[in-house]
């Protein structure tokens, strides 16, 4: 009922042709893979964010937000992720927060630090977990958010075809996943706040850092780490993006299997949010089996 | 009777003072009912119009009027404020989509109404110079607001102190104007919208400031908040670089707001939804707008009829002034009409002497007061939107 009324309001107010594709603005790159799987070529998915820096952490300009404004759904992450659209002026009728069904369950960070990546000024992880979709069931409930956003644009029983296939692909990737992280002996250390959700969705203890795959690791940073997996049978490093030489090299002295998984806030290459985790799986197994 | 005309003519330009007061006094005459009818009824297609547009309006409990005309007019009747949550509670019913309205505040002595962009699809408001709203501190004037003010986008407008003498009062907010909007005719083109958060910061629920540890102006620490020194300073306007340390202090759903507009589909849905508001516990009232119009319009009728009557009794004293005027006038003239009656004037034509100069200032007084309510009918509308929006 929500949509339809949504959708109404909507095409009152813009007049706007059904024949046109649905214009679709969403915060990070999961959420425009969905968009992408369920609407096809009904669909064209609006998202601005600069490809070099994390979505989470952007400030778009007012031509930016225009674009938001201009679409007919605007589809949020949720969790704080997206901090700009806190101080953005957004139409309430065409937004939908695609995490709003776990509220509930999302997972506080507490006394976070400060930090900067690049040029993209300083941030920090103090508050809600962002990246919701690493536990898979949450992202199969986007992906169910997202189809309910879209329900009165598009054709409904393509929709609920394309959404029954995308979320059996995502429940069949959580078992996988929980399959999998029951071999993982220990903590998995996490190069960047960003595994939260994916730690505690598959069971699994983390030890979280804030290095940069990018960056060389400090001597002070690299004792750090040596003193907390001290006494831990731990094995696995998950680097957000491939490391540097110096950082891998870094990790694999302390006798670590890096193992990159992405988050994917930035899908590239027209690659699927679910090929990016089977990806993301397959570099798993694989350093689960080397370590 | 050519002869009647061009005496009579000649002798109302030679007594022009006292022909133009006749002419003045029965154009008063005729013209002001009419006017005071035009203003009327223009009033009665403003509220009529404005509230059928409005299907449903949520508020504190409480004078249905007050919360219809600040609402729909943003005047100065202050319904007393209810939470946000009230507008999600309308979205939550899944019956009609929410529009939250904020009206507390003037700039310039305009209203600032805080909203959401869905105000702007729900009126069909469009921008005529600029842009619309995108973030924190942005404003956008209504077509009169805009011309009354005379800011242009990418100037600045601040925002007017609620009480000057207030010294823990919200800090008055500089705001850039980013648009001006399409006139449409309606209380929307004396307004100043902002976006809801914009309004909760004029009020002080949000603001920006330097960080409290980094400046050094901790004086307490304690989880989980820290108390700062005296040195704080809020920032005033919100630029791209200061936009975002502005955050919100509790839970938005305690927010203010004014009103909320609902907007159900259907009747089916207004109906249902107006049911959920009938509990004897239920803090909020939700209103027909139309419905407080009718008795609103049905008290201005009464006005107007007893209007009427005074207009009649008025005129009818008037025109027993000007009767008394031209009799006296006939008395001073007696001589002249007895002139003339020697140079050999009928009876008959000494009175069509006086019936053209009768009808001549009448003609005179009708055509100033078809050019008066000509001229008035420009600004009727604006005279109307005028006295709702200024109704204190």
């Amino acid at each position: 009922m929500k949509t339809l009324l949504t959708t109404a309001a909507m095409v009152l107010a813009a007049g706007m042709s059904m024949a046109e594709p649905v214009k679709v603005a969403v915060v990070n790159g999961p959420l425009a893979s969905f968009v992408e799987t369920l609407g096809g070529d009904g669909v064209e998915v609006i998202f601005p964010a600069p490809t070099d820096g994390d979505p989470a952490f952007w400030s778009p300009t007012a031509d930016d937000i225009a674009q938001y404004q201009s679409a007919d759904v605007i589809l949020l992450n949720g969790a704080g992720y997206a901090g700009w659209v806190k101080n953005a002026s957004l139409p309430r009728a065409k937004l939908t927060d695609t995490s709003k069904a776990f509220k509930g369950q999302l997972i506080e960070i507490e006394g976070d630090l400060t930090h900067s990546h690049g040029g993209e000024g300083e941030h920090s992880h103090t508050g809600v977990a962002r990246t919701t979709w690493l536990d898979l069931q949450f992202a199969a409930m986007q992906v169910e958010a997202t189809s309910l956003a879209l329900e009165p644009l598009l054709d409904p029983e393509d929709l609920a075809a394309a959404t029954r296939v995308l979320i059996q692909e995502l429940i069949l990737l959580d078992t996988d996943f929980a399959e999998l992280a029951a071999k993982i002996s220990g903590p998995v250390i996490a190069s960047h706040p960003r595994y939260e959700y994916f730690t505690r969705a598959y069971g699994l203890d983390s030890i979280g850092l804030h290095w940069e795959a990018d960056e060389v690791p400090t001597p002070a940073q690299v004792a750090d780490l040596k003193a907390r997996i001290a006494g831990t049978n731990t094995r696995i490093f998950l680097w957000e993006a491939e490391p540097i030489p110096e950082a891998a090299k870094a990790v694999s002295d302390l006798g670590l299997v890096g193992v990159i998984f992405d988050p994917g806030d930035h899908l590239t290459d027209g690659q699927s949010f679910q090929e990016l985790m089977r990806e993301n799986y397959s570099r798993l197994e694989a350093g689960i089996a080397a370590s | 009777m050519r002869e009647a005309l061009y005496l009579a003519v000649a002798y109302l330009r030679f007594h022009r003072w006292r022909t133009s007061v006749l002419v003045v006094a029965l154009a008063l005459i005729l013209s002001v009912p009419i006017l005071t009818r035009m203003v009327l009824t223009a009033s009665e297609a403003q509220l009529s119009a404005r509230a059928a547009a409005t299907p449903l309006m949520v508020g504190a409990r409480g004078s249905a009027l007050d919360l219809m005309m600040n609402g729909l007019y943003f005047t100065d009747d202050r319904p007393e404020m209810i939470s946000m949550a009230e507008s999600e509670r309308v979205w939550d019913s899944d019956l009609a989509i929410s529009v939250p309205l904020h009206v507390l505040y003037r700039a310039g002595g305009e209203p600032i109404v805080g909203t959401t962009l869905d105000y702007f699809d729900f009126r069909g408001l469009e921008i005529a110079k600029g842009r619309g709203l995108t973030v924190l501190g942005e404003a956008v004037l209504g077509a009169n607001a805009a011309a009354r003010l005379g800011v242009a986008p990418g100037e600045t407008l601040i925002s007017d102190p609620e009480n000057l003498f207030d010294l823990t009062g919200a800090y008055p907010l500089e705001m850039t104007v980013v648009g001006h909007l399409k006139p449409t005719q309606t209380a929307d083109d004396d307004a100043i919208f902002v976006d809801l958060k914009t309004a909760w910061v004029i009020q002080g629920l949000g603001h920006g400031h330097n960080d409290v540890v980094e400046e050094g102006m901790a004086v307490e620490s304690d989880a989980p908040g820290i108390t700062a020194n005296a040195a704080l300073t809020q920032f005033t306007r919100i630029t791209p670089r200061n936009i975002d340390t502005f955050h919100f202090h509790g839970a938005p759903e305690t927010y203010p707001i004014s009103a909320v507009i609902a907007v159900p589909p259907d009747a089916r849905n207004a109906a249902i939804l107006r049911g959920r508001y009938l509990a004897a516990d239920e803090q909020a009232q939700i209103v027909v707008p139309e419905t407080v119009v009718e008795g609103l319009l049905a008290t201005v009728f009464r006005i107007g009829a007893i209007l009427d009557g005074v207009y009649l009794i008025v005129g009818l004293a008037t025109l027993l002034a000007i009767a008394l005027a031209f009799f006296l006038s006939l008395r001073l003239r007696d001589a002249e009409m007895r002139t003339a009656f020697h140079l050999g004037c009928h009876r008959f034509t000494v009175m069509r002497l006086l019936a053209a100069e009768i009808g001549i200032i009448v003609i005179a007084a009708g055509l100033l007061a078809l050019t008066f309510l000509s001229a008035m009918s420009v600004v009727t509308n604006d005279l109307a939107i005028w006295i709702l929006t200024s109704a204190d």
